[in-house]
């Protein structure tokens, strides 16, 4: 429903003439709205920064998550439940919250860590909200809070895995480290697909972070990413027929990838 | 107290909530005791405006109506029971609404769904964005102009413009520059009052402490366009049936050039005003002074504590000596929205807010529209915070010698976010003011084309 709502809306275009202050008109435009959209350089500027954040931060995340899930999983760890509650509670933080946490840590002269890295041979100009380590600084954020969500869906997936087949592969003389990549990472495949989707749709839907950061740092503007550009468009420009179009453009975008994502998982599991 | 102040504590300055609240806190008890001293001294003015007020009632309605009230400011609920009290045929329902920014996200929502309340508090430079979505009355025909005696030109200017009348002009923002007197005294400095003496100072001062600046520029749209308003400069310009965009004008790249040479000597800082960071240099004494509006008092106030009682108020630089051309940043008025069905009540309402000497008594961190309100017991209040300061006639004198001429342009609030993205760039050094401006200035030409209005260079 509300997607189609957008559809609808993004083909058409309000109007004013001469100096703009009469009763606006609002009628079909067929695609000028997206033509504009594709064509005007914001659009696009913002699925490349979000790509080349996703190409990153969904890599790392995931793998930190992997390695705690296994590490939790492996028996080794005393306290395992304290240690997964722990690294799961940066999930439960709401995002704007933690990023105006992450925004103090950030903040030059309120910093308590930024001082210290500036003192560390090499890293004098440090500045978390600068250009383009701003982009990082969001990716930091997002990694902290979103691995111990992973990392619980992992090993929920790990305990799903026969007894069985690991005593298997422990009476052939496996080591716990060859169990862990040749067995378990495998074995968990359908998990980390599902969790790589949600990871990607989040990516390109990347909006808290940066609009708290917004108000720190002047390097995030008011197009910084698909999500604010249309949030700009919609409640500061009043062009609603617009974001509608820039809305449903980043839909079709996060389609594509997803099913690509999708195709590329179930193309993998096939061979197996 | 206007919108825009409140949006500076809410929206954008997430780092001084706690301060902020505090700020409130004070001003809500001091508002009261306005409060009680109006009631007290209110049985002797009877002004012309609330003789209009009277007249516009008994027209309006000689049943009870009921209209709602959207705005976002701190004295308004004590009015609105007053003026519930005084006025048996007419109920005001109010409704207090978030910062600036989402309340206009919410009245244009309520406008697309047909709707919105009767009347809402928008500030001058988002009006004629709503003038141009059609969301709003013209109230020319319900009997506005009445009251135009009672504003200066300059602010009726702002709210009457492209043939209606579009809403009653409320709070101002005058400006002043607010500087650490102390810290003057100490580096030796004299309060400049041209802007040629504010760069050699700022120069002077840099030079000799490296770590001390005289201010710093900052990177908000709103900010530099008080300062070009000052100037002279028109940004939008009607001519005809279309507007002529004058960023790219003497006026306008002389105040570009001029900050653009201190930015460059690196004798300002180069900030943005709603950071922790801004708040600690005032607070260290990094920061020396602050041309800006009457409404940063409280936010100076409230971020830089540790320096209470050390700083004045003065009047702002200008550009030529002895000259008095201010311009402003803030305030708000108070619109009908066109789908009233009581168009004479909400007027009515709209109009008592601004005028009555009982309404604008309680007003508190902001500056009446209203030039008989230049006399209230709040505005002559002593500041501890300024030395025990007032600054009752430097703010007057700036509200009334206010350029008038200056528009705010039909899609201002695009501008204000890309010359406010764009700063990035002078920021860091990759772009200068004088190329700031010819930016935007191309940028509104495409935008206002994009949305139908005529415009040209």
């Amino acid at each position: 429903m509300p997607i189609g709502y957008a559809v609808v809306e993004s083909f058409y275009k309000t109007r004013n003439s001469g100096l703009g202050l009469g009763v606006p008109t609002t009628s079909f435009a067929g695609l000028s709205n997206f033509t504009e959209v594709l064509t005007k350089g914001y659009f696009w500027s913002g699925v490349e920064r979000v790509l080349l954040y996703g190409i990153v931060q969904v890599p790392v995340k995931m793998a930190l998550a992997m390695i705690l899930a296994l590490i939790l999983d492996s028996g080794l760890v005393r306290l395992g439940r304290i240690f997964r509650f722990s690294y799961f509670l940066p999930y439960a933080v709401p995002g704007v919250i933690a990023a105006i946490l992450w925004g103090f840590l950030y903040y030059p002269s309120l910093s308590p860590v930024v001082g210290v890295i500036r003192h560390l041979p090499g890293a004098g100009g440090f500045t978390p909200l600068g250009g383009s380590a701003v982009l990082w600084s969001i990716a930091n954020i997002a990694t902290w809070a979103g691995a111990g969500f992973d990392m619980l869906i992992f090993i929920a997936s790990l305990q799903t895995i026969p007894v069985e087949l690991i005593e298997a592969a422990r009476v052939d003389g496996a080591s716990e480290w060859r169990i862990a990549t040749r067995v378990k990472v495998r074995m968990i495949g359908p998990a980390v697909g599902l969790s790589a989707i949600f990871s990607i749709i989040g990516t390109l839907q990347l909006f808290t972070e940066p609009k708290v950061l917004a108000s720190l740092s002047t390097s995030v503007t008011s197009h910084y990413t698909p999500n604010i550009y249309a949030y700009t468009e919609a409640l500061v420009a009043g062009r609603y027929h617009y974001a509608a179009a820039v809305s449903v453009s980043l839909a079709l975008i996060t389609f594509v990838f997803s099913f690509a994502v999708l195709g590329f998982i179930s193309k993998r599991g096939g061979l197996q | 107290m206007g919108i825009r102040n409140i949006n500076e504590h809410n929206l954008e300055a997430f780092g001084q909530r706690r301060p902020a609240g505090r700020a409130m806190k004070v001003g809500a008890a001091v508002g009261a005791a306005a409060l009680v001293m109006s009631a007290c001294g209110s049985s002797k003015t009877a002004s012309p405006s609330s003789a209009t007020t009277q007249a516009n009632t008994k027209a309006a309605s000689s049943t009870p109506v009921t209209i709602s009230f959207w705005s976002p400011g701190l004295s308004e609920a004590g009015n609105v029971a007053l003026f519930n009290k005084t006025h048996p045929d007419i109920h005001v329902v109010y409704t207090k609404t978030p910062g600036a920014a989402a309340t206009y996200a919410k009245m244009e929502d309520a406008i697309k769904a047909g709707d919105p309340p009767d009347v809402g508090s928008i500030e001058y430079d988002e009006l004629p964005q709503f003038v141009r979505t059609g969301g709003i009355l013209n109230i020319a025909k319900y009997g506005a102009n009445s009251v135009e005696k009672d504003f200066n030109a300059s602010i009726w200017g702002q709210v009457d413009f492209g043939g209606g009348t579009w809403a009653i002009p409320r709070n101002t923002a005058p400006v002043a520059l607010l500087y650490n007197a102390k810290l003057f005294a100490q580096y030796g400095l004299a309060v400049p009052t041209t802007w040629a003496q504010f760069a050699t100072e700022a120069q002077s001062l840099h030079a000799a402490h490296p770590s001390v600046y005289l201010t710093s520029f900052n990177t908000s749209s709103s900010w530099f366009s008080m300062l070009e308003w000052q100037a002279g400069a028109v940004w939008f310009q009607p001519d005809g049936n279309q507007w002529k965009l004058g960023f790219t004008s003497p006026a306008s790249e002389k105040v570009a050039t001029y900050w653009q040479q201190l930015i460059s000597a690196h004798d300002v800082l180069v900030e943005s005003p709603y950071t922790p960071q801004h708040a600690q240099q005032l607070n260290n004494g990094t920061l020396l002074s602050y041309p800006g509006p009457q409404w940063l008092e409280s936010s100076i106030e409230s971020q830089a504590p540790a320096t209470s009682g050390d700083w004045k108020i003065a009047p702002f630089p200008q550009w030529t000596p002895g000259g008095h051309a201010y311009g402003q940043w803030g305030g708000s008025t108070d619109a009908v929205f066109k789908d009233t069905k009581h168009p004479n009540a909400a007027l009515t309402f709209a109009t008592w807010l601004s005028t009555n000497p009982q309404a604008i008594a309680p007003l508190i961190g902001g500056y009446p529209a209203a030039t008989s309100g230049q006399t209230t017991a709040t505005l002559s209040k002593k500041l501890p915070f300024f030395s025990n300061e007032s600054g009752t006639n430097i703010f007057k004198t700036a509200q009334n010698d206010t350029l008038a001429g200056w528009n705010f342009g039909p899609d201002w609030g695009v501008m204000k976010t890309d010359g406010t993205n764009d700063f990035d760039a002078v920021a860091n050094g990759s772009s200068t003011l004088p190329q700031w401006l010819s930016d935007l200035q191309n940028q509104q030409l495409s935008s206002l084309k994009s949305v139908g209005i005529k415009a040209i260079g």
